[in-house]
């Protein structure tokens, strides 16, 4: 999204927004597009659904993990069952959460505070980020009436543009996390565990960035 | 649920991390970093501190000495920065990714705290930096320690009392012989040990009586171990069993008993051990003091079988810690920097080829971006390391090639304009030090500096023909002797009458071949034996002539190693200046065909320049 957009937006949800969490949130300030990558802080995240359709699905966990300079710090990751509306469904045989597992989950309510607490003054980092950034702005939304204001980085889409601006994107490339980890030469990772992916994902965004010519000059509106 | 299961079953996998309990290792999977190196990137930089262990998750890596020699590469699920950590000394080798990899950093502290909670956690690693000090190459035969058999540490015969005796009696002989453990036999055969402690502990603070035997008191069938066994082995063994002396059995008959106090001695005759030392110390009085041990460890050091490269190097390793640990004093006293610089050594210390006997040579490179303020502080800080070397024993250059010298205390740019006058308007006075300035080696602060000027030297150097056979016609200027009493150039007066100074004669003429050779085929490196293998590589010179060339610098070496050993043992100081009558036939025999292939390659040089 254009960062001048998104502060405008953000600047509207503040006058706007009466609620506590939501403005502390707001009141911190994104990073400016021309901060270095080793100097920013970025939250990379992953969320296990009971399905594929970002307006039905509910969330069942959540796992986040920071990047800072330059490196995944491990002390930082954090993840959170939630507990669903309605069950888990067939969903279970891809991540394993059962019902009884999600039953002691935190509410939506809950987890979309504590996301808010982690990027508050920070950027949001997705692999595929369609589905997981719709629900997320789903549930701000269903909590306090604004989207989920924040600058995000969708490690697919990036590895997209790259390839297409060197006329690498054949039919038959994948980008896929696994797939895109095995290109950088990263190991292999059991999937579909929320923190597992998101290390995942954050080991993938550094891979990419310490790839790029002059990598040490990459500033964030490189990188969205 | 803070689970990382993919990162915690890697970590419970990794050797030495596998005894960790499940707490253990969940507390290093949540309290590590990840970091990725793409191939050619450096990870840790030589003589820079290390605060972190760092674990290969995916791809390789390779760890360079500051020569640029290959000391180990390391793979997926292999641990490097262990030894800096360790010894809370700057990292030794250049660690560069070969692969695109991934990386585990374990904050120092996390791992300190483990070796404490877990002992075999702790016994991993000991050992780990002992089989890394034994590949290094300053520590192949150069040991004090770990890699020597236990039969090498006994320095007595076995004191033992017979199993009949009492406990007086025991206590007398112990007294007599001065020992603090005594073993006991029973009929000639091993049975027990007993220590000043069991007396302590089991006799008088009991208030037994001494006319008890002494069977009553002693430890049966203490752990012993085989005389063949190495000695961190029998080191490992008292740690882990907590005991202080160790019987040594040799097909089962006792030999004798090593003591922990025998280990921590020989310890402490591993030049690591010094470096470390020397790197604890925070004023130029405690490097001062701990350089007094210097000449005892170079004797020790010259009377195990060290040959002449490993020597050089061990005196050198010793010599750069000095000069870094001086730096870092002066750059506490003074405050930071004003900018970035390189102290730089020159001459044998740039080498690694420094002898029992060396006087310092050094320079001062500082970035472009100095000003002419900035002097005032490196004037300063050259004071203190020009003159913190000399109270170590390392005596003021004669020429006054030091950076207290301001002439040698310049920015980059001034130093490659020196270079490309000397190259390129060789005068007499030019050659002279381009001899001793091309063996140019960063010891403390950006090596990068000195990268980019020996980069720009190499450039200049390897198109500048004339140079280069002024440079080869100068290296005439000693020839080695021939025949040994007839040619041999002996000094015909004053305090080295009738001998001959093997460093000038010998040594000297086989430097110049290798700096020239080298410099020939746009090579950049500084110790002689890799100058005369990179010359061979690319064609400069045949591999027969610098194997030859090799042999020919070990030989004189080794002489050089023993006459200063004699010279050391006699209560002399050590110098260059052997005398005929001191060397067997077979040595003279050696020592003339050495100079006879010095002598070849002077031809060959003067031939590759045209010069009749």
């Amino acid at each position: 999204m254009n960062q001048v957009l998104l502060t405008l937006q953000r600047w509207r949800a503040l006058r706007r927004s009466g609620d506590a969490v939501f403005r502390t949130f707001i009141e911190q300030p994104i990073p400016a597009p021309g901060t270095l990558f080793t100097d920013a802080e970025l939250v990379c995240m992953d969320i296990e659904t009971t399905g594929l359709n970002p307006k039905t699905v509910d969330m069942l966990s959540i796992g986040w993990v920071l990047i800072r300079n330059s490196k995944v710090d491990l002390a930082t990751a954090e993840a959170h069952i939630v507990k669903p509306n309605g069950g888990v469904g067939h969903s279970a045989s891809v991540h394993g959460l059962t019902d009884t597992m999600v039953s002691d989950g935190i509410k939506p309510s809950e987890a979309i505070e504590r996301v808010l607490g982690v990027l508050a003054g920070r950027v949001l980092v997705v692999h595929h980020a369609g589905l997981d950034k719709t629900l997320l702005d789903r549930i701000c939304r269903e909590r306090y009436s604004e989207k989920l204001l924040v600058p995000m980085i969708d490690t697919l889409a990036l590895e997209h543009r790259r390839r297409s601006r060197h006329h690498h994107l054949g039919e038959n490339i994948s980008l896929r996390l696994p797939d895109l980890r095995q290109h950088y030469n990263l190991p292999w990772y059991r999937g579909h565990n929320c923190l597992t992916d998101a290390v995942a994902s954050a080991e993938l965004l550094i891979a990419m960035v310490a790839a790029r010519e002059q990598h040490q000059k990459t500033t964030l509106a490189d990188l969205y | 649920m803070n689970e990382l299961p993919e990162i915690t079953r890697f970590v419970a996998a990794l050797p030495g991390f596998d005894v960790l309990t499940e707490a253990q290792t969940h507390a290093v999977a949540t309290s590590m970093q990840i970091g990725y190196y793409r191939a050619g990137n450096d990870v840790l930089h030589v003589g820079s501190e290390n605060k972190q262990l760092h674990i290969v998750r995916s791809g390789a890596l390779e760890l360079r000495n500051s020569e640029g020699d290959l000391v180990q590469r390391v793979a997926e699920g292999e641990c490097f920065g262990f030894p800096s950590l360790m010894n809370h000394a700057p990292v030794r080798n250049q660690s560069v990714a070969i692969e695109d990899t991934l990386i585990y950093h374990l904050d120092g502290s996390v791992f300190n705290n483990l070796r404490r909670e877990n002992a075999q956690f702790d016994t991993f690693f000991i050992r780990s930096l002992s089989d890394r000090l034994l590949a290094h190459p300053v520590a192949t035969k150069l040991h004090g320690a770990a890699d020597r058999e236990v039969s090498q540490l006994i320095t007595r015969l076995p004191v033992s009392v017979d199993a009949s005796a009492t406990i007086q009696q025991a206590a007398q002989k112990m007294v007599e012989e001065r020992v603090s453990a005594m073993l006991v036999t029973d009929e000639g055969q091993f049975c027990g040990i007993v220590t000043d402690r069991d007396i302590r502990q089991r006799v008088v603070a009991l208030g037994c009586e001494g006319q008890r035997s002494i069977r009553s008191i002693m430890s049966i069938d203490p752990v012993s171990i085989d005389s063949g066994a190495l000695a961190y082995e029998a080191a490992l063994l008292m740690m882990q069993k907590k005991i202080h002396h160790l019987p040594v059995l040799a097909e089962g008959k006792l030999v004798g008993m090593v003591s922990r106090s025998d280990f921590m001695r020989i310890e402490t005759e591993h030049p690591l051990y010094l470096v470390n030392d020397i790197a604890k110390q925070t004023t130029v009085e405690g490097i001062i003091s701990a350089c007094q041990r210097l000449p005892a460890l170079i004797a020790s050091q010259i009377s195990t079988d060290a040959n002449g490269e490993q020597l050089g190097k061990f005196v050198t390793t010793i010599t750069d810690s000095v000069t870094q640990q001086l730096c870092r004093i002066g750059e506490s006293e003074l405050g930071a920097p004003p900018c970035a610089y390189a102290w730089v050594a020159m001459g044998s210390q740039g080498r690694q080829e420094q002898s029992a006997r060396s006087d310092q040579d050094n320079a001062l490179v500082l970035d472009d971006k100095t000003v002419a303020a900035d002097d005032k502080y490196f004037a300063a800080l050259a004071k203190i390391v020009n003159d913190g070397l000399d109270a170590c024993g390392y005596v003021y250059c004669p020429g006054d090639v030091m950076a207290s010298n301001p002439k040698w205390r310049q920015s980059l740019r001034v130093w490659k304009q020196y270079f490309t006058n000397w190259i390129t308007v060789p005068e007499q006075k030019a050659l002279m030090h381009a001899n001793i300035f091309f063996d140019l080696r960063c010891v403390h602060g950006e090596a990068r500096l000195v990268d980019e000027l020996k980069a720009s030297i190499r450039e200049d150097a390897s198109k500048n023909e004339i140079f280069l056979a002024l440079m080869a016609r100068n290296a005439m200027a000693f020839q080695p002797p021939l025949g040994f009493f007839r040619q041999f150039v002996l000094e015909r007066s004053g305090e080295h009458k009738n001998t001959l100074d093997i460093k000038l004669h010998g040594i000297m003429p086989l430097v110049e071949i290798a700096r020239i050779r080298a410099l020939a085929a746009g090579e950049m490196r500084i110790s002689t034996r890799n100058r005369l293998r990179a010359a061979a590589k690319a064609g400069e010179i045949t591999k027969t002539d610098a194997a030859n060339l090799i042999d020919a610098l070990d030989f004189i070496e080794k002489l050089r190693v023993e006459h200063q050993n004699r010279q050391m043992h006699a209560g002399l100081k050590p110098d260059n200046h052997l005398s005929p009558g001191e060397m067997s036939p077979l040595a003279r025999q050696n020592l003339k065909s050495a100079f006879a292939q010095v002598r070849v390659s002077q031809a060959a040089l003067l031939n590759r320049f045209h010069i009749a």
